[in-house]
């Protein structure tokens, strides 16, 4: 009898234990089951030796692969984004809106789920500013971004993500996040290492709430020193 | 069989005891035993506030943007500045100030502008920080958090009233005890 044929011997389901076997996630009373499976049934041990060789290749072909210590720097991001949080608090989840947030709502298996939050971070992890990038505005020098009128802004530059440890030049701004009530503009230079930041702001005011949330901060402000109230006063008759 | 029974309690005393403190023990393991190391020390910031006069044509051409009028104490700053759209750039006041890490303060400057700095890190030769500004109007200039190589100048600017502009150059380095004794804050003249 072929491989196939004997291959269709077996069940879903010895398929699935036989599966939990081999990534040793199988509990006591099962492993005896599949012991037996194996002695009784020849498709099952074909079934095994075809993933063991599976497995084998997929790990050979990892090793061609440029070895990238992505999950140690995520893992690390997260430990500054917990220890940040216990300063700064959660951040605040915006929920995405339009046609691209129906269609991922849609997929959203747990394997989706897990992939796009691991490519989320990982985008995350490559928003930086990187001094080589030289963006379209010449007159100022190079504008590298220019957001939207959305009221969360999302500084997505243009610049090769810097994936390895030994690549990262400590000559380089990283920002985790950045929002503004105006429109946001990074100039850069290439010759200077960090970008200057010029918010416009917007003709109609968004403020008023930020100042009424603000209050309980005033409070608790430092009083301006001397010199700055020297300042202000030389600033108030300018 | 007593003797028996109060092995098992002691043993299970000690798990239990184990299983409490292991978070504890955890939480004082690598990242956050240098991050409570870093709390004893601080960051010395010096916050710049600059006014930017004389706004001129983002379309104009470069000889005629030439032709600057830069602060002498923002001698450090003017190849920066020179790529922002105005001809003058006055030092309004310099303030500065020693942050603790992980403790936030919020710095008034001139025009009600507020500003809120929280050091949060010192990581691979980079301070981590996290900056809101606040203008006068309550609206928010911005408000990020950055990881930059310590004695960069982050330079942000806003749209003031009429032709001018308000520009916060901050300078942050590590301090300890051991840094030079902060000089008296520079004024306008």
């Amino acid at each position: 009898m072929s491989d196939s044929k004997l291959r269709e011997t077996l069940s879903f389901d010895d398929e699935n234990m036989l599966m939990r076997y081999l990534d040793g996630e199988s509990g006591f009373f099962e492993r005896r089951a599949v012991e037996g499976l194996l002695k009784s049934n020849p498709a099952a041990q074909i079934f095994v030796d075809a993933q063991r060789r599976i497995s084998q290749m997929a790990n050979e072909y990892s090793k061609l692969l440029p070895q990238v210590d992505l999950w140690d720097r995520v893992s690390q991001r997260i430990q500054q984004e917990e220890h940040a949080a216990i300063f700064l608090g959660a951040r605040a989840k915006q929920e995405p809106t339009g046609v691209w947030a129906n269609f991922l709502r849609r997929i959203s298996t747990p394997w989706s789920v897990g992939l796009s939050g691991a490519v989320a971070l990982a985008s995350a992890l490559m928003v930086t500013l990187s001094p080589g990038v030289r963006g379209a505005g010449a007159v100022l020098g190079g504008v590298a971004q220019e957001s939207s009128t959305s009221n969360v802004q999302t500084v997505a530059l243009h610049g090769r993500p810097q994936l390895l440890e030994d690549d990262r030049s400590p000559n380089v701004v990283e920002v985790d996040w950045m929002r503004s009530d105006g429109r946001v503009r990074i100039l850069h230079d290439p010759n200077e290492r960090a970008p200057m930041i010029w918010v416009k702001r917007r003709t109609t005011s968004v403020a008023a709430p930020a100042r009424l949330r603000s209050l309980a901060e005033l409070a608790l402000i430092k009083q301006p020193t001397p010199t700055f109230q020297a300042m202000s006063s030389i600033a108030a008759t300018e | 069989m007593s003797e028996v029974f109060s092995r098992v309690q002691a043993w299970s005393q000690r798990v239990a005891i184990s299983v409490l403190l292991s978070p504890v023990l955890g939480f004082c393991d690598g990242h956050a035993c240098s991050l409570a190391a870093e709390s004893a020390g601080g960051v010395l910031v010096n916050i710049r506030t600059v006014r930017a006069l004389d706004k001129i044509d983002e379309k104009i051409n470069e000889t005629t943007k030439a032709t600057l009028s830069v602060d002498g104490r923002l001698r450090d700053l003017s190849a920066k500045l020179q790529k922002l759209h105005f001809r003058t750039f006055k030092l309004i006041a310099s303030q500065r100030e020693v942050l603790r890490f992980g403790h936030k303060e919020t710095v008034a400057l001139s025009d009600g502008n507020l500003v809120t700095l929280r050091p949060l890190s010192m990581e691979n030769e980079k301070i981590g920080l996290w900056v809101r500004w606040q203008d006068g109007s309550g609206m928010e200039v911005i408000d990020t958090r950055m990881h930059f190589a310590p004695g960069e100048s982050i330079i942000t600017g806003v749209d003031a009233s009429g032709d001018t502009g308000l520009i916060l150059a901050i300078d942050v380095n590590p301090f300890s005890q051991k840094s030079p004794p902060i000089a008296e804050p520079v004024t306008s003249k």
